[in-house]
């Protein structure tokens, strides 16, 4: 059996389009639904599990002889590779019942096999169009066969507070005296304030020496506690500029410079973090993974300890590779510059740090 | 923490419990900063200890026991106990069950099966409360009230934080809440800085967002739905009921008019909570349409007309009726729209728009709760399949059609960090803290 593999991706919001029932052939609808977590004859422990069982509603519905065209939509947060998984589970359960399926347009039903989820776990749904007759099969899979739905010390949260095409290093937001919003953006070679109530946006040329090719420099770095001073750091070389006068001040090189670790050649980066919730578990470290730079990053927490490495926090997608993580001087939140695979644009994220009570 | 709010409430008493969702959500709100559940719900839905720590029942799910958590106290000084959270929940769960006490348990006794119990306990009114010598009821809760309107002044309500609260002190030692700002005035304190967080309707947070207002919105968690009434001789003819939701643009309805916080509904649940809303198809089709009121007697050269009845207290349900009455009259119908409270009847009204919030992100809860407040008769909806049914009977006969799901959003100030509420809406103020506002002196750009 060849499956179709669609590959859309659910989003919150994305509306789901089910079959149009009033132009297919009329039938009644048979529904059968396991529900996870109710007691099962046969509880399904794995993604393939729930895909043979699946596989198995199907066959036991398809009466025509022939040929069956089958799709797969994922509009669930499953993975390609586990999509892959369960698309080969369902082809072979399906042809070892004897089902040869063959996409050539003149199939004698059609099986349409949505991926979908509930806050409870996964639900899929088969949609079995044959002949005379509409029937629909539902599976519950775990959670759990996808990844630990057990509860974790800490909650990742994510928000993004700008984006533009604009190359930037690191991002802060500010209120100015007068309550105006202001977001501050630092570029190879400047400062820049926008004023996101009144509109508008001041550049000021800072000479910090960053290369402007560098994609991944996380030593350049924003302060933001200063008052009316906006400090822009780059390894050992600082530069100030003056909110008050919108001008630049000076630079210098201070002993050490900032030291933060690139998230390309290792795996973690210190993760500021509250204290309630990592006096239990240690000092929890961001993870991502090792992709490379036209590769979404993924997010979460771990803590390293002798007995080895425990992950400790939801996981984050981000829409492109993570440039430079930036720990807040004075308050508990991290800064998270991402380049967008898609649109190409520079984007900011205020990444929070809060406990499971 | 500086909040405004359009609902407007004279006592924080669960035993007081608006019927209306709309309301009793903002009421589940500001009860929330004052009482505890015994039990709460995480990130998944799932039950998790709150005031009750562990909890086990019968055989036939008839007879419930709740473990109390120990070292809790009332705000105003008194020890939780079982004793008094089984006080609470009698008159709150009412005759229908029977509450006591053991020395360290509450015991809920129900004569019919309750395998969703720990769901029901997680929603709604069922807060846990003690009833001061003075009549006042004070809560576990991580604020107390410190300030309450007073005649002729504002309507603000001022909670101070517990600083006793078994969860933890909040991050903020006061919230200043302030009831009855309408939608305009609250976007206007928050775009000038005059508060922390606002409501904002869902066809205002684009506007907000270019203002510069940091927005946050939650999954779809309020339905637009027509509904008919069976009484009238119009609306009695299927066909033409299947025809209007046949000539409704929904798309534009959550595109144009929920400025794309809404999301086109075929369903009675959003997808996120019965994870089988694709199978509900939503579908536009004006020709198909005319051609059904052509077959129930209803020819374009005759058009029909009907009276569409919307909550003349909510401008975007008037939006709404505007543009399905649009559709409408490009099918064919003459539609009379008019607005009036929402607890009035009109015994002229064919359909009536209504506006329903969902009351707890379990699916089988949630569709009880609909289905409840439609009027269609109650089947089991304890399992996917059981629910299925019950959300597409309805449907399927064109006794109800579903418009949009609608985010909750709300609108906050530069200084306000960790907001995370559940994916269902609300809000979790003890776990919010407030950046300092950084002076700057001179000119801004």
């Amino acid at each position: 059996m060849r499956l179709l593999l669609l590959a859309r991706v659910a989003k919150r919001g994305t509306p789901m389009m089910g079959t149009d029932r009033s132009k297919l052939s009329s039938s009644t609808l048979l529904i059968l639904f396991v529900l996870l977590g109710m007691p099962l004859a046969a509880r399904c422990d794995t993604l393939e599990d729930s895909a043979r069982s699946l596989a198995d509603k199907i066959a036991a519905v398809v009466t025509a002889r022939g040929d069956m065209a089958c799709e797969i939509r994922n509009i669930s947060t499953l993975e390609l590779d586990d999509v892959i998984r369960i698309d080969h589970a369902l082809d072979a359960e399906l042809q070892g019942r004897c089902v040869r399926i063959r996409a050539n347009g003149s199939e004698a039903a059609s099986v349409v096999v949505n991926l979908s989820e509930n806050m409870k776990g996964f639900l899929w749904t088969a949609e079995i169009h044959q002949a005379n007759t509409n029937q629909e099969v539902l599976q519950v899979a775990p959670f759990s066969s996808r990844s630990p739905a057990k509860a974790l010390p800490a909650i990742l949260n994510s928000e993004r507070f700008w984006d533009g095409p604009q190359q930037i290093l690191d991002a802060g937001v500010i209120a100015a005296s007068n309550g105006d919003q202001l977001v501050i953006l630092l570029t190879p070679d400047a400062v820049f304030i926008q004023n996101m109530s009144r509109h508008s946006e001041t550049k000021i040329d800072v000479p910090l020496g960053i290369p402007s090719s560098t994609l991944r420099d996380p030593t350049a770095t924003l302060n933001l506690n200063a008052g009316n001073i906006i400090w822009a750091g780059h390894g050992q070389r600082y530069c100030t500029v003056s909110l008050e006068t919108l001008t630049f001040v000076s630079c210098g090189d201070i002993e050490g410079g900032a030291g933060y670790l690139s998230p390309v050649s290792l795996v973690g980066l210190f993760a500021h973090a509250p204290t309630s919730c990592t006096k239990n578990i240690g000092s929890p470290w961001f993870a991502t993974g090792p992709g490379d730079d036209a590769q979404s990053d993924t997010l979460w927490l771990e803590v390293h300890h002798d007995l080895g490495t425990m992950v400790t926090s939801n996981h984050v997608n981000f829409p492109g590779p993570i440039l430079a993580i930036h720990r807040g001087q004075n308050d508990p939140s991290n800064t998270i510059i991402v380049r967008n695979v898609q649109t190409g644009n520079y984007e900011a994220y205020r990444l929070s740090i809060s406990c499971v009570r | 923490m500086r909040v405004q709010n359009s609902e407007r409430v004279t006592a924080i008493d669960p035993r007081q419990w608006p019927s209306a969702p709309m309301r009793a959500a903002a009421f589940a709100r500001m009860a929330s900063l004052v009482f505890d559940r015994l039990i709460k719900l995480d990130e998944h839905g799932t039950p998790q200890p709150a005031l009750a720590i562990s909890w086990q029942h019968d055989a036939a799910a008839k007879r419930w026991q709740f473990l109390i958590r120990k070292g809790v106290k009332f705000s105003d000084g008194p020890a939780l106990t079982p004793e008094a959270a089984a006080l609470a929940l009698q008159q709150l769960l009412g005759n229908d069950f029977d509450v006591s006490a053991t020395s360290d348990s509450v015991v809920i006794q129900a004569d019919r099966s309750m395998p969703d119990f720990l769901s029901t306990l997680a929603a709604g009114r069922y807060f846990i409360f003690h009833t001061g010598d003075d009549g006042s009821l004070t809560g576990t809760g991580p604020f107390r009230v410190g300030e309450w309107p007073k005649n002729n002044g504002p309507l603000k309500i001022v909670f101070v934080s517990n600083e006793s609260c078994w969860a933890g002190r909040p991050f903020v030692d006061k919230i200043e809440l302030t009831m009855g700002v309408d939608f305009e005035q609250q976007a206007n304190a928050i775009a000038f800085g005059q508060a922390d967080v606002v409501e904002l309707p869902a066809s205002q947070v684009r506007r907000a967002a270019n203002r510069g207002v940091r927005t946050a919105s939650s999954d779809p968690i309020e339905l637009f739905a027509l509904q008919f009434d069976a009484s009238r001789p119009a609306m009695q003819d299927q066909r033409i009921r299947q025809a209007i939701s046949l000539a409704i643009d929904r798309s534009s309805i959550a595109e144009v008019i929920l400025q794309k916080q809404g999301v086109a509904a075929g369903s009675l649940l959003p997808n996120w909570i019965s994870g089988y809303a694709h199978l509900f198809p939503v579908v536009t089709d004006l020709p198909h349409a005319k051609e059904l009121l052509a077959a129930a007697g209803r020819e374009v050269s005759h058009p029909m007309a009907l009276t569409l009845v919307y909550d003349s207290g909510d401008a975007e349900a008037r939006a709404i009726a505007e543009r399905v009455a649009v559709n409408l009259r490009e099918a064919g119908i003459v539609t009379q729209i008019s607005g009036q409270a929402a607890d009035m009847k009109n015994p002229a009204a064919d359909v009536r728009l209504v506006r329903y919030r969902l009351a707890a992100p379990d699916p089988g809860l949630a569709l009880a709760g609909i289905l409840n407040a439609l009027s269609e008769a109650l089947t089991s909806t304890e399992t996917p399949e059981q629910a299925y049914a019950a959300e597409r009977a309805p449907i399927d006969a064109f006794r109800v059609i579903p418009l949009v799901h609608v985010t909750e959003s709300y609108g906050l100030s530069p200084q306000v960090r960790d907001w995370m509420p559940p994916r269902w809406g609300g809000w979790r103020l003890e776990d919010v803290w407030l950046g300092p506002p950084q002076a700057a002196a001179g000119a801004t750009p």
